[in-house]
């Protein structure tokens, strides 16, 4: 039994956990859920010897525990799967794997590595876990899916007794994340005490027994794992209303065409050909691979469009990120923190890097216009930070995305490009972020999105574009607010895209055969 | 309630106020003290003769440096600031000598440093050679050029007029002083006053998010390289007005100096995080140590050896500030923890606060 008992915590003088108590059985799967900022990243980082515990204590079978540095955490029997990947891509699977123990099998007079053993040791412990990978290909070379199971395999080598995940499904599509929960369970049969941190909640109440709910660095309840997901969201969110999908769905009367695509190769034989209406809300969606991620790059500039593209009217080329710019259209990468900010830099500095010109006057720039356009988006955004001079990376991840549509509205763009617009943002921040897309196409500007959550996709889209194979094997139009209420599009269009998978699977399957 | 909110703004303000001494104004209080202490021991080192001869040692070293201060911010190198200097003192040397210009040899001066610049970050940006790779390589070129344009020789009998620009002095500075005060203050406006400015720290900071902005990175990248070209070319021509001459072996390990007292002064390698300002204050750190040895009679080779494990004390302040940190922050638990439980705070996401 692992125990956390009355733990408080603080980052510069503002209290992220208070008095927090939790138990964690072996042989249990433990959701913890809570909104970005309740806390759950600073419990994980003390319950894994990544942060000091400053207050309160943690017990391990009635002893008090010492976790000063991530060895102790092992020692005492905790396993970690961050949320980011920490493998080595040039590896193999068993050196990744058995990178984690202090010594290696030797043989022979001199002492030298027995790499035949290590392979055998890590085929052994991937097929306990009912894991099929061969343990001498590249990590790289792994779908993302993979790599996270490698990962866990990894943890489970040290054999510990409670297992923590953070977000393993985060950026996985079904298929992938049901194999990891599929490991999940297998690993709470054989003793394993499994805490799962997740944003997707039908995941957690698909596998976890019990669900600890964490708000403002407090548990405000531990439910069973069977609490329907409404009553979860509410309790995460406290008095926060939740709004439902858009209301009206009525595009302009006179429809005027800002984006009209042709001739785009997006990885299939056929090209790709579409067009978006000033004011919609448009939404492409496909797995991993399809195609549809592709065409948004290309919009966005991030690789060269090849293919015919009008943008109001008039026929343009995208080569470049600035080039898109200079059309109109910002991008907005699904990798926020990698691709979309500079971590470093302010909450001002960042909103005013597309729009430089605009905040200065032959090259030198007008503090005052971006301290006025900063406070401006903070204002009507509520974007969430102590001033607009604090670096971007301690905002949350919604008010980071919000940072990033600021920038681009800022520079007066009309089309804006965004891939995954709430990927890692908690329920409340997804939520405005929605409303903040829907009223830029309410003001006449128009949305491209990519999404692989149904429900998004229902939730604001005018018409939704499905990739298989680089091209669009359907198109959906949402009409209304009651069909879309009406859960049975999630459903369908969720059976849409599974039904493509199914389709790719049979097809690897012939040309296999 | 009011008075703990206040209270929890002092301790953000004083543990901020810590995190700047421990920061910017780090080495500026070495600077500071380390003059102090001078001028207390030994009565020489603040005579207008040493500060003149001081700064003016400092000149060649600043000038390269600054520039240089911008290639590391968008996260690239530049060594080929030594063997640069020493090139372009050959090549405005050789021009005067030949046309008995000495405006003519200036400018030629100056255009072979903007010349080096070009080559550095077209390298780098167009042909995307790593900087370290490339800058080593016209390191090694320069250095072979500059030996065999004069045989390996000094380059001397220059015109005259060059004797009264060694000998100007303005306000009782020598001349290649002012040219290293004019070129601070105009980089410290470039950096911090610009469109030009933000986007060396936007593509140093996260280069494909700039990128993805619509800036054009290698465009800043190159003229990163194109501003150290620049004020390499200055400091050759100060190296020749200087000395008088021109010197293929001037400005030996220049380059890695310029690094250390860019390092020590607090930009960062990793990128996005620097300035000028903090540059001028590890090259005076570097110069008055220096001075400060030779007048103790402390002999070159054992200065080196001092500089090199100040070198090392200036990088472990980081490993001091985290350690501050960490102690504020137990601190503020502490008196948090015990200030009576809040009420309920409201569940709108604006309580969201902190690292989640």
């Amino acid at each position: 039994m692992l125990e956390v008992r009355s733990v408080s915590h603080a980052y510069s003088g503002v209290l992220v956990l208070r008095r927090v108590d939790l138990q964690l059985a072996q042989g249990e799967i433990r959701g913890l859920v809570g909104q970005n900022g309740a806390g759950k990243s600073t419990l994980i980082r003390i319950l894994t010897g990544a942060e000091r515990l400053l207050d309160g204590q943690v017990d391990i079978d009635g002893h008090n525990a010492t976790l000063e540095s991530p060895a102790d955490a092992q020692r005492v029997g905790i396993g970690v799967v961050h949320q980011d990947l920490q493998l080595f891509p040039h590896l193999s699977v068993a050196k990744n794997i058995f990178a984690v123990r202090a010594s290696f099998p030797r043989k022979g007079p001199w002492r030298l590595i027995d790499w035949a053993q290590v392979d055998a040791e890590v085929d052994a412990t991937l097929s306990s876990l009912g894991l099929h990978i061969p343990v001498w290909r590249r990590v790289g070379d792994l779908d993302l899916g993979e790599q996270k199971l490698v990962e866990i395999a990894r943890t489970m080598m040290l054999k510990p007794r409670f297992l923590i995940l953070d977000e393993p499904t985060a950026s996985l599509e079904a298929r992938a994340s049901a194999r990891i929960l599929e490991l999940l369970l297998r690993l709470r049969t054989e003793g394993v005490g499994v805490m799962l941190v997740s944003h997707r909640i039908e995941e957690i109440r698909r596998v976890a027994d019990q669900i600890t709910i964490l708000r403002d660095g407090r548990v405000v309840a531990d439910v069973p794992g069977s609490t329907s997901q409404r009553e979860l969201v509410h309790m995460m969110l406290g008095e926060h209303m939740i709004a439902g999908v858009s209301p009206d769905r009525a595009l302009m009367d006179v429809p005027s065409t800002a984006v009209s695509v042709s001739g785009v190769r997006a990885g299939g034989n056929e090209p790709v050909a579409f067009e978006v209406s000033r004011g919609e809300i448009f939404g492409l969606t496909g797995l991993v691979g399809s195609g549809a991620e592709r065409v948004m790059r290309m919009l966005g500039g991030a690789q060269p469009l090849i293919g015919k593209l009008d943008v109001f009217g008039e026929r343009a080329a995208i080569g470049s990120p600035a080039d898109a710019a200079s059309l109109g259209i910002g991008y907005i990468p699904e990798d926020r923190k990698r691709e979309g900010l500079v971590p470093g830099m302010s909450v001002a500095a960042n909103i005013s890097l597309a729009s430089l010109r605009q905040v200065s006057r032959s090259g030198f720039m007008r503090a005052g216009r971006v301290r006025d356009r900063a406070e401006h988006y903070r204002k009507t955004f509520s974007i969430k930070c102590r001033d607009i001079n604090v670096p971007v990376r301690t905002l949350s991840g919604g008010n980071q995305q919000k940072v990033l549509i600021a920038k681009w509205l800022s520079a007066g763009v009309r089309i804006l490009v965004v891939a995954e617009p709430t990927h890692g943002v908690d329920v409340g921040g997804k939520v405005q972020i929605h409303d903040l897309l829907r009223d830029f196409a309410a003001a006449g500007g128009t949305v491209i999105l990519s999404s692989c959550e149904a429900e998004e996709l229902v939730g604001i889209c005018h018409r939704v574009a499905v990739f298989r194979l680089g091209r669009i094997v359907s198109l959906i139009s949402v009409s209304s607010a009651a069909e879309a209420t009406d859960s049975g599009l999630v459903g369908r269009l969720e059976d849409i895209i599974e039904a493509t998978h199914e389709a790719d699977a049979t097809r690897e399957a012939l040309e296999i055969g | 309630m009011a008075s703990s909110v206040e209270g929890k703004k002092r301790r953000g303000l004083s543990g901020r106020f810590a995190e700047h001494l421990l920061d910017a104004a780090f080495v500026p209080l070495v600077v500071v003290a380390l003059v102090t202490y001078l001028s207390i021991a030994n009565p020489v080192f603040l005579t207008p003769g040493n500060v003149s001869n001081l700064l003016a040692q400092t000149v060649i070293l600043a000038l390269a440096a600054f520039g240089a201060t911008f290639v590391v911010i968008v996260k690239e190198i530049d060594l080929s600031v030594g063997a640069g200097t020493a090139f372009v003192s050959v090549v405005a040397a050789s021009v005067m000598l030949a046309t008995d210009s000495v405006p003519l040899g200036l400018l030629v001066g100056i255009l072979a440093g903007l010349s080096i610049g070009a080559v550095n970050g077209l390298l780098v940006s167009a042909l995307e050679v790593p900087s370290f790779i490339a800058t080593l390589a016209i390191l090694v070129i320069l250095r072979g050029v500059a030996l065999a344009l004069t045989s390996g020789g000094v380059i001397s009998g220059l015109p005259p007029e060059l004797g009264t620009l060694s000998d100007l002095s303005i306000l009782g500075l020598p001349g290649i002083v002012w040219l290293m005060l004019v070129t601070f203050v105009a980089l410290l406006v470039l950096e911090r006053q610009t469109t030009f400015g933000v986007r060396v720290f936007a593509v140093g900071g996260n280069a494909e998010a700039a990128r993805l902005s619509g800036i054009r990175s290698n465009r800043v990248r190159f003229l990163a390289f194109m501003i150290s070209g620049l004020t390499m070319g200055l400091a050759g021509l100060a190296l020749t007005i200087r000395v008088n001459s021109g010197q293929p072996n001037g400005a030996q390990l220049l380059e890695l100096y310029a690094v250390a007292a860019i390092v020590m002064g607090g930009t960062s390698l990793a990128g996005g995080r620097g300035s000028v300002a903090r540059t001028l204050f590890g090259v005076l750190l570097i110069a008055i140590l220096q001075n400060g040895l030779t007048l103790a009679s402390v002999t070159y080779d054992i200065q080196q050896a001092i500089i090199g494990v100040v070198f090392i004390l200036a990088a472990s302040v980081e490993f001091v500030r985290r350690i501050v940190r960490r102690r504020e922050r137990a601190r503020a638990l502490g008196s948090l923890s015990n200030a009576p439980p809040a009420e309920p705070t409201p569940a709108t996401p604006s309580a969201e606060v902190g690292p989640g």
